[in-house]
């Protein structure tokens, strides 16, 4: 039974290494899907691209956790009809290692089922309530309850270049406002530290980067649109690009806006504006902080430089099933190994 | 790299490259001379390349576990660890020196190709759980790979292993041979399970996700299921020992594909340094 089952996991796990999967490799889902043109239709009615998040993979797990359960029930019997104290000491070793194996499925699952995995896009100053509208992205698990308003995160500022350990990363500046009245908590979160707060871990997010104002005006100094871009890095080709876009509807305008230096300094930041205007672009050019351009009766200003990040809030309850399931495993090992080790020597 | 590090892994390469020739002259025109002097040459590849990681460790004042370079070259160092130990304990296993040689040696020549100087921990790595999770990788690798060992001197055959006897005062007893092969699997698998979930736990620390489907977690999961599908064939289906021979080999291709191939194909965020 549990080599038909490991088979099967095998052929999903090798298929969704070869098919990219949705929510882990967007950018090679595009590539696939330009490749394929209509065929691609084929892979996602067929589910190949959610492979993941499929029943069959949950059935498999669950049916891999029972296999395992029922192989302990047989090796219990294998400890009392053991004669010798380190036969029984081994055949107990690996039972509480096939039991931490168990934990650590059991955890897996029930983190799948319950996970809450929020994430905040922020520019610095920014405050942003605990509410699932707020949030740029959510990934939850099919029973988590649901629960919001929980607090409000400010972000008070982004260091690109803290240093700890002897290394340099990019770390940011929290504020936590719960809902209730109660003292506002500031900590300074990177990879390694996050906040840990009521059951919640806030985590340093995987992007960062520079955000212009953007304010558009009409001649008269009326002001059309104002708001925050955030320009994120991505590799095209051969070289880091750094831009976002804004769309004004009503003026028919959409604006690029591409950070020029590489380091992204935010003192010497020169950005490369394209507007276009019903797909014509009326405006190409480069634009420092203050300055300000005309085109169409518009005037287009960065009046200020912020940056900004990603914040993740993780609740992953069950995730202690998996801590306590790794040590386990290692008290199974020794318990099961030393035995073995102390009667070749004895031998 | 430094002088005395430089030295060091260029005399580690050097001699493991002359004990796989002298492995290679003995078995194939049974003489035990050079047999002898192989022994020796890869005994003393393994002094040089604890001396190099020591040097590299104090150096870079974190363990050489950071760079693909580093990866490799740990993982060689306890594929001769494992080997040496075994030899200790069981001197007829020496002939394994011929399958290790060649490895080793083909490992140490990839990483010349690799850049060689000690990058600075990013601070992903900056953390008790690389020591952790890296050991139990390199460990997990190393056990899998003389595992392979013992399925190439298998695979040697029964009559030309029988006639070395005449060479070598002491070879492995053919009919154990399998036994040795399925104990190194599964030492293996244990250690490179141990290596996943110290993984998850690391990658929850540092990210927030303790698992996201990124291509080295996911072909280092391809490799387990892999290498636990073939105990259970073997174990339970009792598929011909010949065949299993030729699938651990094929096995430890995958591991060496977790360990060092994943980035030259796939975008990770594993990537080493």
């Amino acid at each position: 039974m549990a080599f038909f089952l490991i088979a099967i996991l095998l052929v999903l796990v090798v298929l969704s290494a070869l098919v990219p999967q949705k929510d882990v490799a967007q950018d090679r889902i595009l590539d696939w899907e330009e490749f394929l043109g209509d065929g691609y239709v084929v892979i996602e009615k067929t589910g190949l691209d959610q492979i993941y998040s499929s029943p069959l993979f949950f059935l498999v797990l669950g049916l891999l956790a029972i296999n395992l359960a029922a192989g302990n029930l047989k090796r219990i019997k294998l400890v009392f009809r053991a004669e010798k104290p380190l036969v029984k000491a081994r055949h107990l070793g690996m039972i509480i290692f096939h039991l931490a194996l168990l934990l650590i499925i059991a955890g897996v699952i029930l983190n799948y089922l319950f996970r809450f995995h929020g994430v905040f896009g922020l520019t610095e100053g920014q405050t942003a309530r605990d509410t699932e509208q707020k949030y740029f992205r959510i990934f939850a698990g099919p029973l988590y309850p649901g629960q919001f308003g929980r607090f409000a995160i400010e972000l008070a500022g982004v260091d690109p270049v803290y240093e700890t350990a002897g290394a340099r990363t990019a770390a940011a500046e929290i504020t936590l406002r719960p809902a209730i009245q109660e003292t506002p908590i500031t900590d300074t979160i990177l990879i390694n530290h996050p906040l840990a707060w009521r059951g919640l871990e806030f985590h340093f997010g995987s992007k960062t980067g520079l955000s212009p104002e953007v304010l558009v005006t009409d001649t008269s100094g009326q002001q059309i649109f104002r708001s925050f871009v955030r320009l994120s890095t991505r590799r095209v080709e051969d070289r880091t690009l750094s831009s976002d876009f804004v769309i004004i509807p009503s003026k028919n305008l959409k604006i690029n806006v591409e950070v020029q230096s590489a380091d992204e300094a935010i003192d010497s930041a020169v950005f490369v504006v394209a507007v276009e205007q019903a797909h014509v672009i009326v405006y190409q050019g480069t634009l420092t902080p203050v300055d300000t351009v005309a085109f169409g009766g518009l005037r287009l200003t960065i009046p200020r430089l912020r940056r900004w990040c990603y914040v993740d809030v993780v609740e992953n309850q069950f995730l202690n099933l998996v801590f306590i399931g790794f040590w386990t495993a290692l008290a199974g090992l020794v318990i099961g190994f030393v035995p073995r080790l102390i009667s070749r020597r004895k031998q | 790299m430094n002088t005395l590090e430089s030295l060091m892994y260029w005399a580690t390469t050097l001699l493991l490259a002359g004990g796989f020739f002298l492995a290679l002259v003995s078995i194939v025109f049974g003489k035990s001379r050079p047999f002898s002097i192989a022994r020796l040459l890869v005994f003393l590849a393994f002094i040089c390349l604890t001396v190099f990681g020591i040097t590299r460790w104090v150096r870079t004042a974190h363990p050489p576990f950071v760079t693909l370079f580093e990866s490799m070259t740990v993982s060689v160092w306890f594929v001769l660890l494992m080997f040496h130990g075994l030899r200790a304990r069981l001197p007829q296993t020496s002939i394994l020196l011929l399958p290790v040689s060649a490895i080793t040696f083909l490992l140490m020549g990839w990483s010349s190709s690799l850049p060689q100087e000690a990058s600075p921990l990013s601070v992903a790595l900056t953390n008790t759980w690389l020591f952790i999770h890296a050991s139990f990788a390199t460990g997990g690798a190393a056990a899998f790979l003389i595992g392979a060992s013992f399925s190439v001197v298998y695979l040697i055959g029964r009559a030309r292993l029988e006639s070395l006897q005449k060479t070598f005062a002491v070879l492995p007893d053919y009919n154990l041979l399998p036994k040795s092969i399925l104990n190194f699997l599964i030492f293996g698998l244990i250690l490179w399970g141990v290596m996943i979930v110290s993984g998850s736990i690391w990658a929850h620390v540092a990210w927030g996700r303790y698992w996201a489907w990124d291509p080295i977690e996911l072909w280092s999961l391809i490799s387990w299921l892999l290498y636990g599908l073939l105990l259970h064939t073997r174990l339970t289906f009792r598929l011909p020992q010949r065949l299993f021979c030729w699938l651990t080999i094929l096995a430890a291709l995958t591991v060496t594909f977790s360990l060092w191939g994943v980035q030259y194909v796939y975008e990770t965020i594993h990537s080493y340094g």
